[in-house]
């Protein structure tokens, strides 16, 4: 062997073209220009000398270069190169080298993906296989770096063993430096783990090893087989699982120096290893989470935006509606109600107000473009349109079919219960009112022949329903006034009232106040207010109706006041119990019916109070209705009227004073009221101590105690007397108790009225 | 039409969905249709021991027909209001016309 680095002397034997070629590349990773030029000049006289096929070259490399090889390069070869024993040291590899480690590093990677996917030995075993390759690839990489200064990537043709070429030189003495280039790169590798490979039992990491020891070992294990180390590297590859990694390590892990090291090893590749793993879990992760986005973009836009909207109408449609408020009335009503509570100045009842279901449907999702809603709302629009002009089927007859097909929808589902209407029909033929059936439909007698029946009295409640529902949607669709000289709009309103004054009038028949008296018992109307739902509807009737429409109700009222439910059956007695359920009631018609009635009494004259007034005292068993809530409240209600109307209390609604006859008749009528409650005031209170408040009781008192003369107070607080001191000896035993100052209070109404004060008794 | 327009007034409060399995969610009503699927936010299964598989789910979407009973906040139900839509819902006339075919 030759003492020249290089040897490519012509002295030299021949070398073969593996050596060459493992030279090759070893230099064409550097990038000192006038080397590399006269390397190539070099190989290329070697080429023809040795045969080599030179065609190879031709298809990559620069001619003109070639002519200048030819002539600049051999002359002075021997003076060049010629006496170069020691030049080794000259040539500052690791220098170069360094600065392309990471050309090195991805040579390595795509080397052992390469190395993963083919045989592993026929690479080491049959290297000469790839030659024209690695010459090939050889010229066109010089190339570049003489040209642009920038080793580009190499194309995955070259990678096969780079590293297996590279020892045959090894086994000369001038390759040592060679070798500790090749480890520097590797230095540059990130975390190198070399688990221990089956065979040797120790790891061969490098970090101990010093530069020296590895020359040491490489000069003098020389002659490792090449084969064993790649297998080693291929183990390990295999080991770690990962591919991209370099792994090739050069190294000849049989040496002492590791073996001490073993233990600090094991552990810094567990640390490696736990590293990697967590790596491996995170690329794990990302390439699932690809894997699924692919997996599903897979369908992106197989819909168009036309297919996408036919969607859309398909569902649509089932929803649109030009009336919301037949369709759609809860939510409608609903929101009105709580927009209004929420902010008062918003007009609740807009006439055909929002677009209905879509309406509320672009008020949840309005996240779309302003031009999109547009768009949605001309589509909507048109929809409702399509359903305007062809009014939806609810069955199909197709020629020649038996039977008809029904299309069921949204509104007009698929009934699963088949209730026979007929069998209605015939129960209300066999029924106490078979005889007015024609009336039945227009206005039902309840009371036909005296008998009432329940059933009738239900349906009138919901006649009145009805009515008052179409009145309050007639409120809602109310036209605007009527502008001068508009003809239709004069027309609107018109028709507006018109149809405004029947529905009401329908109503009031329903309602049936002004049946006779006496013809049944009780009378229609009362039977009406004995239900809940009847007195629930009561102050929405009550909006509908005129004053003396209201006038002719509450007379109707008072003058059969005891026998109402609340009245006759929620009566305190002796031992008097009264069930919670008509409680129930008596709270119900007190919040329902009493308010919108109280303010009517509290808008009358004094004439029709004094009517009114005299009226409940002639009709009623004053004593018996006194011990209702109901009845002392409507008691309570004419007394305190007539008690403002007497000071001039009128004066604010346009009342004059009242006359000296109507003065005279209050008068009348107060002193019968007296005479008939003197000695049952006591039983007007609620049983002492079950917990009713007693505070109406009081009240009345109070408004008797006003109007009374000094004989009259004093009957009255004899009466009630024993009362007075029992409650407000009772709030004094629960002293700080909140319903101590309420029953005090309740007693105070009363004794204020007198000019007294509970604290003024002595206990 | 009235149990779909009753259910939206409810939306954004919580419900409880007992659905035929036995499973009872409660959560945020966000979403119904004409169906009456349902969607909800924010859930939790009432029995969650018994359904602990349930316990990552946040949001859910229902189908209407293996819903077995609602439970409704009675703040949010104006009943008098739910006896006026049902009367007028009575009067449909396709609902009439529906009668009037069974005849």
């Amino acid at each position: 062997m030759s003492d020249s680095f290089f040897g490519f002397d012509t002295t030299l034997p021949p070398l073969d073209s593996d050596q060459l070629t493992g030279l090759g590349e070893t230099i064409g990773g550097q990038k000192d220009e006038i080397e590399e030029e006269e390397l190539e000049s070099k190989f290329k006289g070697i080429s023809l000398d040795s045969g080599e096929d030179f065609e190879v070259y031709d298809d990559e490399r620069d001619f003109c270069l070639d002519t200048q090889l030819e002539e600049t390069g051999d002359d002075y070869n021997d003076e060049t190169f010629g006496q170069v024993g020691d030049i080794g040291q000259d040539f500052d590899y690791t220098e170069s080298t360094a600065k392309i480690v990471n050309t090195i590093q991805k040579e390595e990677e795509i080397y052992v993906n390469r190395r993963e996917s083919s045989n592993n030995s026929e690479n080491v075993d049959e290297p000469n296989k790839r030659r024209p390759s690695y010459a090939a690839l050889w010229g066109n990489d010089s190339n570049i770096i003489v040209n642009g200064h920038s080793p580009p990537l190499p194309e995955p043709p070259i990678s096969p063993s780079i590293w297996g070429t590279f020892h045959p030189p090894s086994n000369r003495k001038d390759s040592l430096s060679l070798v500790q280039d090749g480890t520097i790169p590797q230095r540059y590798t990130p975390p190198q783990t070399s688990p221990l490979p089956p065979g040797f039992g120790l790891s061969s990491n490098r970090m101990p090893m010093t530069l020296e020891e590895i020359e040491a070992q490489l000069i003098k294990q020389a002659g490792l087989p090449e084969k064993k180390m790649l297998s080693l590297a291929e183990v390990e590859a295999a080991i770690m699982g990962i591919n991209g990694r370099p792994q090739q390590l050069p190294i000849h892990a049989t040496s002492e120096a590791a073996y001490r090291d073993q233990e600090t090893i094991a552990y810094l590749e567990q640390e490696a290893l736990r590293e990697q793993e967590a790596l491996m879990y995170r690329e794990r992760k990302r390439r699932e989470k690809q894997r699924k986005l692919a997996d599903m973009s897979r369908y992106n836009g197989l819909m168009t935006q036309s297919d996408k909207d036919w969607i859309n109408k398909i569902q649509i449609s089932q929803l649109v509606t030009d009336d919301p408020y037949a369709d759609d009335f809860y939510f409608q009503v609903y929101s009105a109600i709580r927009n209004r509570q929420t902010q008062p100045h918003m007009s609740a009842f807009s006439p055909h107000g929002g677009a209905g279901f879509m309406g509320h449907e672009r008020r949840h999702r309005s996240r779309g473009s302003e031009s999109g809603l547009l768009k949605m709302q001309q589509q909507v629009l048109r929809i409702v349109n399509d359903a305007r002009r062809k009014p939806k089927l609810t069955q199909l007859s197709l020629e020649g079919a038996l039977g008809k097909i029904a299309l069921n929808s949204v509104r007009n589902p698929r009934q699963l219960l088949q209730v026979s209407s007929k069998h209605n029909e015939t129960h209300h033929h066999t029924g106490p009112g078979s005889g007015n059936h024609q009336q039945h439909q227009k206005i039902p007698s309840i009371s036909s022949h005296g008998i009432i029946d329940h059933r009738k009295v239900l349906r009138s409640i919901e006649n009145v329903y009805t009515a008052v529902l179409a009145l309050e949607e007639l409120r809602r669709n109310q036209p605007p006034l009527p502008r001068p000289y508009v003809d239709h709009e004069r027309e609107a309103i018109e028709k507006w009232n018109e149809e405004y004054t029947e529905l009401a009038k329908t109503m009031w028949e329903e309602l049936r106040v002004t049946e006779m008296i006496g013809v049944s018992y009780p009378h229609p109307f009362i039977s009406i207010l004995s239900v809940a739902k009847g007195k629930k509807v009561i102050p929405r009737v009550l909006r509908h109706c005129l004053p003396d429409q209201i006038l002719t109700l509450i007379t109707m009222l008072v003058a059969n006041f005891e026998t109402l439910d609340v009245c006759k059956g929620a009566i305190w007695g002796t031992q008097g119990v009264v069930s919670p359920a008509m409680l129930d009631e008596v709270e119900l018609y007190m919040n329902t019916v009493v308010p919108p009635l109280l303010q009517f009494v509290a808008e009358a004259p004094m004439r029709i109070v004094l009517g009114l007034f005299g009226l409940f005292v002639e009709r009623n068993n004053i004593v018996w209705v006194a011990r209702s809530k109901v009845g002392l409240a409507f008691l309570t209600m004419f007394l305190s009227r007539t008690e403002i109307l007497k000071q001039g209390g009128g004066a604010m609604q346009g009342l004059p004073l009242p006359e000296e006859r109507e003065l005279s008749q209050w008068q009348e009528i107060y002193n019968r009221l007296f005479s008939l409650l003197q000695n049952h005031f006591l039983s007007l209170f609620p049983p002492f101590n079950i917990g009713i408040d007693d505070m109406y009781v009081w009240q009345f008192l109070a408004a008797m105690a006003v109007g009374a003369s000094t004989d009259q107070q004093h009957i009255l607080v004899t009466e009630v007397r024993e009362r007075v001191l029992d409650t407000v000896i009772q709030a004094t035993r629960l002293a700080n108790d909140k319903s101590s100052s309420h029953k005090i209070a309740n007693v105070n109404l009363f004794l204020n009225a007198l000019g007294l004060d509970a604290s003024q008794l002595k206990i | 039409m009235l149990f779909y327009s009753f259910f939206k007034t409810l939306i954004g409060h919580q419900v409880t969905v007992e659905l035929k399995n036995d499973l009872a969610i409660t959560g945020i009503l966000t979403s119904v249709d004409q169906f009456l699927n349902i969607k909800l936010d924010e859930i939790r299964v009432v029995d969650d021991t018994k359904y602990p598989h349930m316990m990552a789910v946040k949001n859910c979407f229902i189908r209407g027909s293996v819903v077995r009973y609602v439970q409704l906040p009675a703040s949010a139900v104006d009943t008098a209001l739910l006896q006026d839509a049902a009367r007028r819902e009575a009067q449909q006339p396709t609902t009439a016309a529906a009668h009037t075919m069974n005849r």
